[in-house]
Parts: C-alpha cells; structure tokens; sequence
C-alpha cells in the first residue's frame, strides 16, 4: 500500500508538473508561473513528519528540475524544496485547527524557495535571471501561491484521507 | 541513554534533511559543472515520458491560449483599429477634397479661359445654395455680393458660357437668375445669320424658348445661340448660351419659335464667375466652342482574292 501512496503522489506531482509548464505558464502574468506542483508539495508537507516532508520535497523538486523545459540543475528545486517542506513540517504543530495560517505558510514557503534558489544561483555564479524584477517576482510568487492553496490544501488533505482509509480498510481485513 | 532516546528523534530527521541536501548539493555540481553522463541520460528519459504528456496539454490548452492571448491584446487591437479607422476616413476626406478641388480648379480654369477670350473682368464665386428648385423658379445664391463689385444684370458664366444674370445683391452674396428660371427673358442671337430674338426659361428641366423678332428669321437645328447685349449696357454681349433643337412656327401667331439646350448643365453648377466688367468690344461669335466634329464612316469594299468555290467546300 505504501508503494501505491508512493506512486500516486509521485503521478500526481508528475501531472502537476505538465500541468504548470503547459497550461499554468499561459497565465505567467508577470512573469511567474503559479507554482502548482510547490504547492502540491507544501501542501502535503504540512501534514507529514519532517523527514517525509524533506524526502517529498526532494523527489518533487527533482522531477521538477527534469521535466522540460526546466534548465534548472538538477538537484537545485529538489535542495530548496527539501529544505523549505522539512521547514514547514516542522511547525505544523503551530499550524493545526486553523484555514488561514496554513495558507501564509505556503506563502511564505514559496517565497522562501525562491530565495534559497537564488543563493544557490548565486553560488554557481547564475544572477541575472532570478535577481531580476526582485521583489515584484517575489510577491507575485507568494501571491500565486497563496491563492493555489487556497483551493490545493483541502484536495491534499482530501487525498490524504482517502489514502489513509484505503489503508486502515486493508489493515483491519 | 534516556537522553540519548530523548534525542534521536530530533537527530533523525536532521540527518535525513542533511543527507537530502548533500545529496542535491552532490547532484547539482555533477550536472552543472561536470556533466555527468547519467544525469543526461535521466534527463532524456523523463524529457521522452513528458513530451507526449506535455503535447497533449498544450493542443487542449491551445484554444483557450488564443482565447488569452486575444483577451490580453482586445485592448491594444481596439486602439490598432480606432486608429486605422481614424486614418482612413481622414484620407477619404482628403480624397474627397482633392477631387473637389480638381474639379474645381478645371470649371475656374474654363471659366477663366472664356474670360480671357471675351477679354472680360471676372469675379470668381461659388454658389451656396440653389433655390427654388420646384416649380418654374431656378436661382442661385452667390457668395459675393455688392461689396465685391456686384451689381444687378451682371452676366454670371461658367466654362461653357453664360449661365445666367444677377436679379439682386445684398453685401456680401448675389441671387442669380437662371437661363431658365421661368422669369429670365433675356437677348439672345443666332450665330453666324445673326437672327435676334428674346430667350425665355421654362423652369430647369425644360429647354429654353426662342421667339424671334422676324417671323421668316432663318433657323436650323444645330444652330448656336450667343448673347445679345446692347453697347453701353451692363449685360455682355457674345456669351455662348446654348444650342437649338427643335425649331417651330406657331399657328395662328406667325411666329418662329426655337427651343434651345444650355451648354452648361445649370443643375451642376458650383463653381461660376460674375462678369464685372465687359469688353469695349463685341467678341460675336469667336467665344463659341468649336463644334465637335461629327465622325465619318468610309466603307471600302475590297474584292475577296479567294473565291468561294462552286460547292461551297475548301479544297
């Protein structure tokens, strides 16, 4: 069963990946593409044990790194997603019983990986293309952001359950 | 060892977060700064899984890409089309007012020219408005008027020839009676035999009427009217008017009558020009226009060299 979770999780962060470079880079109003397949992330972050959390992030961020056309390195989203999704479990304690505090996390979070992205990029000697429109991308971003999970947070959380019953069902038979 | 319990797990997670970022950080600088084949290769396989997936969104994506892009730009287009429009009706407008202008400049040129033939003053003039268009009645409005040397009986010509004569003036515009508003009555004679006789209107959509003074006066059609105009008096004498048409002798009466066609069409009239001042002499009939040479058809029978033969049939 756990490798059932795995693989949906995985097809569903794969379709959100052909879904933000086909369909969501066509609403790229400044510049930015919502980030769907991040918030898919977090979204699920906030709801796992650290570890799981990173683990996620890294794979998610890697697929992120392959799906074309990124020209990213790979291993640069799945560093900053790891990061930023062990970040965000780890003050999911603070998060539960409320609707807005997890959206301004993930608000945060975006922002947050953009930021780590563009310290990497600054180590690997590559500015131009993260520094410029600075702020404005950055707001843009926790924008975006905000706004997917608005709608993303309870389909997460819908999956999770349904995923975790499927599971108790098998177990208890 | 309680306290070693107590912290494993914080470490563990800590030790998992810190190998992830090794490992990226590993993977980063093999694909970015030493090329690592088999990254390539990985990149090339989700690139041959994605593509067909990536494709397939796109061409569901298209219309409402379109529908977009469209969206996005409806505001500059609209501008883009205000624009042309804006552009293109001022461009018709200045068409029209070239076409205009030609024209007139050619009726001032002819009107112009006839002037100079008859070696008579003009005072150029448009007309404003045309009245009395019911009816019997046609007068014409001018834009002069006395303050521009104007005064009542004065010929008004256009290219072709007189057209009419001032009935009144105020300062600055001029009523010009027709040829053929039903009150004009004015002199004319018959070019070449010099037959005299008064030109009367019968309203603009009817030929004018010739009443000759002599009853046996020699007529034709075809014939050519010029103005008659008494020396010393104000109307101008040797005026092209127009040409007759149809000739009849009234019965009961004894009085020859032609109808005359004006060379002008005085329903078109725009642009004219009021004679000030005429000559000391009579032009007579050297203002007329050359009459327009009739074509004539010569049939010349040439004798076919091939001869048809008997039974009709080519050999």
């Amino acid at each position: 069963m756990r490798a059932i979770r795995i693989a949906f999780i995985a097809a569903l962060l794969f379709f959100s990946g052909i879904v933000e470079s086909t369909w969501l880079s066509m609403v790229a109003l400044p510049g930015l593409v919502p980030p769907l397949t991040f918030v898919f992330v977090m979204s699920f972050a906030v709801r796992r044990n650290p570890s799981s959390a990173a683990l996620l992030g890294f794979a998610a961020g890697g697929l992120f790194d392959l799906i074309p056309p990124s020209s990213t390195p790979l291993g640069m989203s799945a560093f900053s997603m790891a990061l930023v999704a062990f970040s965000i479990s780890l003050i999911k304690p603070y998060l539960v019983g409320s609707l807005s505090l997890p959206i301004f996390a993930i608000s945060i979070a975006a922002i947050s990986d953009m930021f780590v992205k563009i310290i990497l990029a600054s180590f690997m000697g590559v500015t131009q293309s993260y520094t410029s429109d600075f702020f404005v991308n950055f707001f843009s971003l926790g924008l975006y952001a905000a706004m997917l999970a608005t709608f993303l947070l309870p389909i997460t959380i819908w999956i999770d359950s349904k995923i975790v019953v499927k599971q108790k069902t098998i177990l208890f038979r | 060892m309680a306290l070693q319990r107590k912290a494993e797990p914080r470490v563990r997670p800590l030790l998992s977060l810190g190998f992830l970022l090794t490992f990226s950080l590993a993977l980063i600088f093999l694909d970015a700064k030493a090329n690592f084949g088999p990254i390539n290769l990985l990149r090339r396989l989700v690139s041959e899984i994605s593509i067909p997936f990536e494709s397939a969104a796109k061409q569901i994506a298209s219309p409402i890409d379109a529908f977009i892009n469209d969206w996005t730009q409806v505001g500059s287009k609209n501008e883009i089309i205000s624009d042309l429009r804006k552009q293109n009706t001022k461009l018709r407008l200045n068409l029209l007012t070239l076409g205009n202008s030609q024209r007139e400049l050619t009726k001032l040129h002819e009107t112009l020219q006839l002037a100079g033939l008859g070696n008579y003053r003009i005072v150029p003039a448009q007309v404003m408005s045309i009245g009395a268009g019911e009816g019997f009645g046609s007068t014409v409005l001018l834009d002069v008027g006395s303050d521009d040397g104007i005064k009542v009986n004065m010929s008004i010509i256009s290219g072709n020839g007189m057209i009419g004569r001032v009935q009144s003036t105020t300062a600055h515009t001029s009523t010009v009676v027709l040829l053929t508003d039903a009150s004009s009555n004015i002199g004319a004679r018959i070019a070449g035999s010099g037959e005299i006789g008064f030109l009367s209107g019968r309203g603009l959509n009817d030929s004018m009427r010739l009443t000759f003074i002599d009853p046996k006066a020699k007529v034709a059609v075809g014939d050519r009217l010029v103005s008659y105009g008494v020396s010393g008096g104000i109307f101008s004498p040797g005026l092209p008017i127009g040409v007759v048409t149809k000739v009849e002798t009234l019965v009961g009466s004894n009085t020859k009558v032609a109808y005359v066609q004006p060379f002008t069409d005085l329903s078109q009239i725009d642009l004219v020009g009021v004679i000030v001042s005429k000559s000391k002499w009579d032009p007579r009939d050297s203002l007329l226009p050359n009459p327009t040479p009739t074509p004539t058809v010569t049939v010349t029978i040439t004798p076919n060299p091939v001869a048809p033969s008997p039974s009709g049939s080519a050999s």
